[in-house]
């Protein structure tokens, strides 16, 4: 019997994490602790753990060949914390959510917190389900808090059945992988799947196909991208914003973990399969958006196209392509959660349809700027950092000479700019007729959106920071 | 780190600071602390940055004349596979001098827009544009490479928009910006033509490119090899660039915005469209004067273009009665000049007229501004007269700063001119040097007709406004006296040879910049000969040339500083002495006829009309009705297309799924609506459709791969 | 030849269970689905983790078998959880008529 103990010296943000889950859960029930600041105390643990991913070297395998840290886990966390962070500000601006469930809603996120440390960490299928299902079951519940919308219960119980029956599927593909290597990490799933591919046999596509479809699951990639629209228009807002960044980030890093070790036939196959998903989904996603009118459910569709535009950095199956990644994947956090803000803010009431929101500049003049700037920005067109992102997506496939994907994305950006920019025409350019609203939101609010809307502008301008942060993306270092 | 290196960074960044703090809240600050204060603080930085570049300029002239040249790398910018560009500004004689102009000239018009500006609602918006202003230009003179030299030359068109259409409440003003805005736009297409072609070529010989001017420098011999499509690239690059610099500094054909300009405020006029923006494309001509040198036709080019500028604008100038068009023009005119030293190889005259000009036209637009402030707002000359008395400090001012313009003997423009005129002479050929001459003369005609007609002679304005003539407050008029002042010494930085100087500017910019000591047409037939900028041979013999020639640069310069008396002259005896002369000689019908064509500009914007916006607008046309028959066509077709298709699938619906659903029994729950409605809210069909997607895949890539 | 019997076994299940899901409209034998699917997969691997020669620890398969009745157990709970929330909004929990959020 080894003593695994020691191993908790290397994730001492992964215990802390850990112990502040069972902290909100139990501590509600203690009298005194439960009238703390628990806020104050999360945003804390954040800090704390963030800093203990900077403080972070080297890479090690720990318990067993299912946890690998390295630069890419410690960078991922780190991004994960912020997000979480910005999460917890929105939250607790918004009013769809109840107050007095705070203890448990950060008990929640700080579950989903942990299932995404282990599924950027993952290097073992099991460790992988581990990691899915923490993070899903959480968010399940989460979705179904909306207090000020009762759809959130259809929702709620629509993106749970979605997601066991993906859950299910996913194992079921898993267990054919194990029957058909006798492994359960990802070198020996894939060494031992080295000769299947030229056979061809259906069983190894139907097994990988199924075992791809949970993490599909999480990054809302077609085909199993159906839950993602009801789901995000019926959650409370914060929670909309947080599912279309952080689990789909994870469930990205989980997947360029899993093509991390493939040998070089197999790399040129996945990427093939890889880059037909990504312009599916892109595709999927901003067509179905066009006709939205409602704008969480558009910003839904957004986030599925922009899923599509993030495989395209992991169907290069590269270092290249998984820094690029990491290079657009703060710039996506900020413009989606600095428009989610937006949003929350100027929202009346449950009403987010997009015709509700006629004249707003005339109101809101520094609050639409910057929403504008992070839309331009969703929509890639510079001098925004949307733009250099995407740039850099398109200069990593074209170098590895993916013409067709490149084309679909271009045209897809394309088409993006029409529903992006129609939002900014109805805030600015029509006239508003309905009497005057009163805002409840607090005016942290537009500070938080401007402070996403400042570094957009800032990096689409001057990047090189972000271009030196993405490079210490490595796997294994 | 030497002084100079903390020190120049904050040059451009100083006013930005400016700029932003104004823009986003000036509104509250002028609310707050009144209008005098917010003007204050929008001089304090340009002031600042004034005594850096001032400071760093006497640091600079310390040194050794090879150790003044400075690159100031601050950070990393773009680096994609060859391309390296980066955050550096270049310190070094000719920047040093460009910023004290910028910053020197731009502070004290600052000083001025504060009485100028007076009770305008806006006052800290304009503030925050003219600083931002300082900023880009600044970032354009520091910039090291191309790429931050076009981003200033971009920022400098864009707050030039911005100030000309300054009161955009009225639509001439919109549209006088957005006329510039758009000239600008037909240059800056060829100038970033001409960076890309460098980049290309350097590309594809080198490992890093990163398009600063060292590193050009070093590279132009290499590049003049290449050759794009039969015609060697250095020329096909230069021309590029020298269309941009057309379209900034106002040449022929792109010289009709200028003009239009003069619709936004006079400090705009004189500060931008008068003293440092328009000058960009000489200043630019002058940065790389290592790549023209080796492109003598489009010097040769160059030389042609800005003496017919030179010589249409100032024609025009002599039949304007709007004081801020005769002006207006008169850059146009002195723009021409600069080029045309430019062109025949003699930058450092260039530079040197560009420096003079810019304090003598900056003291005449101020000027001009401060009588259109006190006839309130009247910018005709004919309702203008006798102002002298009344506003004796602008008047005579303004009377110095046209004794420099017309180059009486001992002021700067005496200086500048002859130099240039002499190059054209003996470096290009004695029909440019005609061209210029005859263009001095009308020049000095024009500038005393402005004179007179608004200084002297009886007032010819309304008895209630001409109570109300006064002369402008000091901080109005102090910075025209100093300009006035330094439009009269400034000459004697570059005494000639030939005068018994020591042509002292030319020395100061040699580390940098170098004349063309042979003409261009010998160039062109040597121009295998050329491996260092100064062919040695021709060195010598053009010195030699040079002493029998003193004689002749004597007799030029006599004849055409009696030519500008002259015509002078002719301006006091029609304008001032006998206006009925003037009258009589106006009655006939052929000179009617040729001051309607001045006048009107010899028609250009009429021309421009008929042969460019015509046919534009004749396209819109066809492309619209390419609109609404083609592609609607397409469209309807397109969804008649689809309509087939969902019937297609509609019986594919009812029969063949409807025949699995009844033979297989599980189907029956998302057949219905699985294929029509793919988002249907309910969340089984949601499931099956994701089930069929991914099975449909699977078959696919079975297939694929097999 | 044992494991075919175990494969067959599995593979009837899984279809069981997504027969279910996709034709019952009850909330709960939606769920009752899901676990059959679940349960076919750890029948698998502990099929898998006898018969075939594993490349990590003897009981790989065994192990995640576990794992998954620990998961079935975690997301029953939370599902059943959920359904009761939404059973008090709508007072039915037949699945084919929440239909609110659509397009």
């Amino acid at each position: 019997m080894v003593n695994t103990l020691p191993y908790l010296n290397f994730i001492p943000a992964y215990v802390l994490i850990g112990i502040s889950i069972l902290i909100f859960f139990v501590g509600k029930a203690v009298p005194k602790i439960s009238r703390l600041p628990v806020t104050v105390f999360f945003i804390f643990i954040l800090c704390i753990a963030f800093m203990m991913e900077g403080a972070g070297s080297g890479s090690q395998v720990l318990f067993f060949n299912m946890i690998q840290i390295d630069s890419f886990s410690r960078l991922y966390n780190q991004l994960f914390f912020l997000v979480i962070l910005s999460t917890v500000l929105m939250m607790s601006n918004s009013e769809e959510i109840d107050s007095d469930l705070r203890w448990e809603n950060y008990g929640l996120l700080s579950t989903i917190c942990l299932g995404m440390m282990f599924m950027v960490s993952s290097k073992h299928l099991l460790m992988t389900v581990v990691g899915i299902e923490l993070v899903s079951l959480p968010s399940y519940l989460l979705v179904a808090m909306n207090k000020k919308n009762p759809a959130s219960k259809e929702a709620a119980l629509k993106y749970v059945l979605f997601g066991s029956f993906a859950t299910g599927i996913m194992l079921y593909g898993m267990s054919f992988l194990f029957g058909l290597t006798g492994s359960l990490t990802f070198e020996g799933l894939w060494n031992g799947l080295s000769g299947y591919h030229i056979l061809g046999s259906p069983i190894y596509f139907l097994a990988i196909f199924m075992t791809l479809g949970g993490i599909a699951f999480k990054i809302s990639a077609v085909p199993f991208h159906f839950w993602t629209p009801d789901a995000y228009q019926a959650a409370p807002t914060p929670i909309t914003a947080f599912l279309s960044c952080a689990p789909k980030v994870a469930g990205l890093a989980l997947l360029m973990r899993f093509f991390a070790v493939l040998l070089p036939e197999q790399s040129e196959q996945m990427g093939v399969f890889i880059s037909i998903v990504a312009m599916l989904t892109m595709t999927l996603g901003n067509f179905a958006a066009l006709k939205q009118t409602d704008i969480k459910r558009l910003l839904a569709y957004s986030s599925i196209s922009h899923a599509g535009f993030l495989l395209m950095g992991v169907a290069v199956m590269n270092d290249a392509g998984r820094q690029v990644v990491f290079f657009y994947i703060p710039i996506y956090l900020l413009m989606n959660l600095g428009a989610f803000m937006a949003i929350i803010y100027l929202s009346k009431g449950t009403n987010f349809q997009i015709d509700s929101y006629k004249g707003m500049i005339y109101k809101k003049p520094l609050l639409v700027v910057s929403l504008a700037v992070c839309m331009f920005s969703l929509a890639g067109i510079p001098p925004f950092a949307g733009f250099i992102g995407k740039l850099y997506l398109f200069k990593v496939v074209i170098e590895k000479e993916m013409f067709l994907l490149a084309i679909v994305a271009g045209i897809n950006s394309v088409v993006s700019l029409y529903y992006y920019v129609y939002v900014l025409k109805v805030m600015i350019i029509d006239k508003d007729i309905t009497p005057e609203i009163e805002f409840k939101g607090k005016p942290a609010t537009i500070a938080f959106v401007a402070s996403c809307a400042v570094p957009l502008v800032f990096f689409g301008i001057y990047w090189v920071p972000l271009l030196d942060w993405a490079s210490k993306v490595v796997l294994f270092q | 780190m030497s002084f100079i290196q903390t020190a120049i960074p904050f040059v451009p960044i100083l006013p930005l600071i400016g700029a932003l703090i104004l823009g986003f809240f000036g509104k509250r600050i002028q609310a707050s602390v009144g209008e005098f204060k917010t003007g204050i603080l929008g001089c304090l930085t340009p002031g600042l940055a004034a005594v850096i570049s001032f400071a760093s300029f006497f640091v600079l002239i310390t040194l050794e004349p090879e150790q003044r040249v400075f690159t100031i790398h601050l950070t990393d910018w773009i680096s994609v596979a060859e391309l390296d560009v980066q955050w550096a500004f270049r310190y070094d004689p000719l920047s040093a001098l460009m910023l004290m102009i910028v910053t020197g000239i731009g502070t004290l018009i600052h000083i001025y827009s504060m009485g100028y500006m007076h009770d305008d609602q806006s006052y800290w918006r304009f503030f925050s544009y003219i600083n931002l202003f300082l900023a880009a230009m600044l970032l354009l003179v520091l910039g090291d490479n191309l790429v931050i030299m076009f981003l200033g030359w971009e920022g400098v068109g864009l707050c030039s928009y911005l100030l000309i259409g300054f009161w955009f409440s009225d639509s001439d003003n919109a549209q006088a910006g957005k006329k510039a805005f758009l000239f600008n736009r037909v240059g800056d297409l060829g100038f970033i033509t001409g960076i890309f072609l460098l980049y290309l070529f350097s590309s594809q010989h080198y490992d890093i490119v990163t398009l600063s001017f060292g590193e050009l420098d070093q590279r132009a011999l290499f590049l003049s090899k290449s050759s794009l499509w039969d015609y060697p690239l250095l020329e096909i690059a230069a021309l590029c660039f020298f269309i941009g610099a057309m379209g900034k500094s106002a040449q022929i054909p792109l010289y009709v915005w200028l003009p239009d300009a003069m619709a936004g405020p006079t400090p705009v006029s004189a500060l931008i469209h008068a003293a440092t923006m328009v000058t960009a494309g000489v200043y630019m001509i002058g940065r790389m004067y290592f790549l023209f040198a080796l492109a003598p036709n489009v010097l040769m080019f160059v030389s042609w273009i800005a003496a017919l500028t030179c010589f249409f604008s100032a024609t025009i100038g002599m039949a304007q009665f709007d004081i801020k068009k005769v002006l207006a023009y008169s850059t146009v005119s002195q723009l021409g000049y600069m080029f045309l030293a430019m062109g025949v190889g003699a930058f450092s005259a260039g530079i040197f007229h560009l420096l003079t000009h810019a304090a003598f036209k900056a003291a005449l637009f101020m000027g001009s501004g401060s009588v259109i402030v006190a006839l309130h707002h009247k910018q005709d000359m004919r309702e203008m007269g006798g102002l002298l008395k009344k506003m004796p400090v602008t008047g005579w001012s303004m009377i110095a700063a046209t004794l420099a313009i017309m180059g009486f003997p001992l002021t700067s423009g005496f200086f500048s001119k002859d130099e240039i005129l002499w190059k054209a002479y003996m470096q290009g050929s004695p029909a440019l040097w005609l061209i210029g001459f005859t263009a001095a003369g009308i020049t000095s005609f024009y500038m005393w007709r402005l004179i007179f007609m608004t200084f002297f002679g009886e007032s010819r304005c309304d008895k209630h406004t001409w109570d109300h003539v006064k002369e402008q407050p000091k901080r109005t008029v102090v910075p025209i006296a100093i300009l006035a002042f330094l439009a009269l010494v400034l000459g004697f930085l570059n005494i000639p040879h030939f005068l018994g100087g020591h042509s002292g500017f030319t020395d100061y910019l040699s580390p940098v910049v170098q004349d063309l000591e042979i003409a261009p047409s010998k160039l062109i037939e040597t121009s295998s000969l050329i491996d260092t900028h100064v062919s040695s041979t021709m060195t010598d013999e053009s010195l030699s040339v040079e002493e029998d020639h003193t004689q002749l640069e004597w007799t030029l310069m006599i004849l055409s500083v009696l030519w500008t008396i002259f015509t002078g002259l002719i301006a006091f005896f029609f304008y001032y002495l006998s206006p009925k002369t003037r009258q009589i000689i106006m009655s006939f019908i052929w000179a009617k006829k040729l001051f309607q064509l001045l006048s009107d500009k010899y028609y250009i914007d009429e021309l421009y009309e008929i042969v460019i916006i015509t046919p534009i607008k004749a396209i819109f046309q066809i492309c619209s009705l390419h609109d609404q028959k083609v592609i609607d066509g397409i469209v309807n077709f397109a969804g008649f297309f689809g309509k087939w298709i969902a019937k297609i699938s509609a019986v594919f619906d009812n029969q063949i799924v409807d025949g699995c659903v009844n033979g297989t029994g599980w189907l029956s729950q998302f057949s219905g609506q699985g294929f029509s409605r793919l988002q249907s809210g309910k969340i089984q069909s949601l499931v099956g459709a994701s089930l069929l997607v991914g099975i449909g895949f699977i078959v696919l890539l079975v297939f694929y791969f097999i | 030849m044992i494991l075919d019997g175990y494969l067959v076994a599995s593979a009837a299940l899984f279809t069981l269970g997504v027969v279910l899901f996709l034709s019952k409209k009850n909330a709960i034998a939606i769920l009752m689905g899901v676990e059959l699917i679940l349960n076919a997969s750890a029948i698998n691997f502990v099929a898998f983790g006898k018969f075939t020669p594993s490349q990590g620890s003897p009981f790989d398969g065994q192990i995640f078998a576990i794992f998954i009745i620990l998961l079935a157990a975690a997301e029953a709970v939370v599902a059943l959880a959920i359904v009761l929330a939404a059973y008090k909004e709508y007072k039915h929990i037949m699945v084919d008529q929440y239909t609110k959020l659509r397009g």
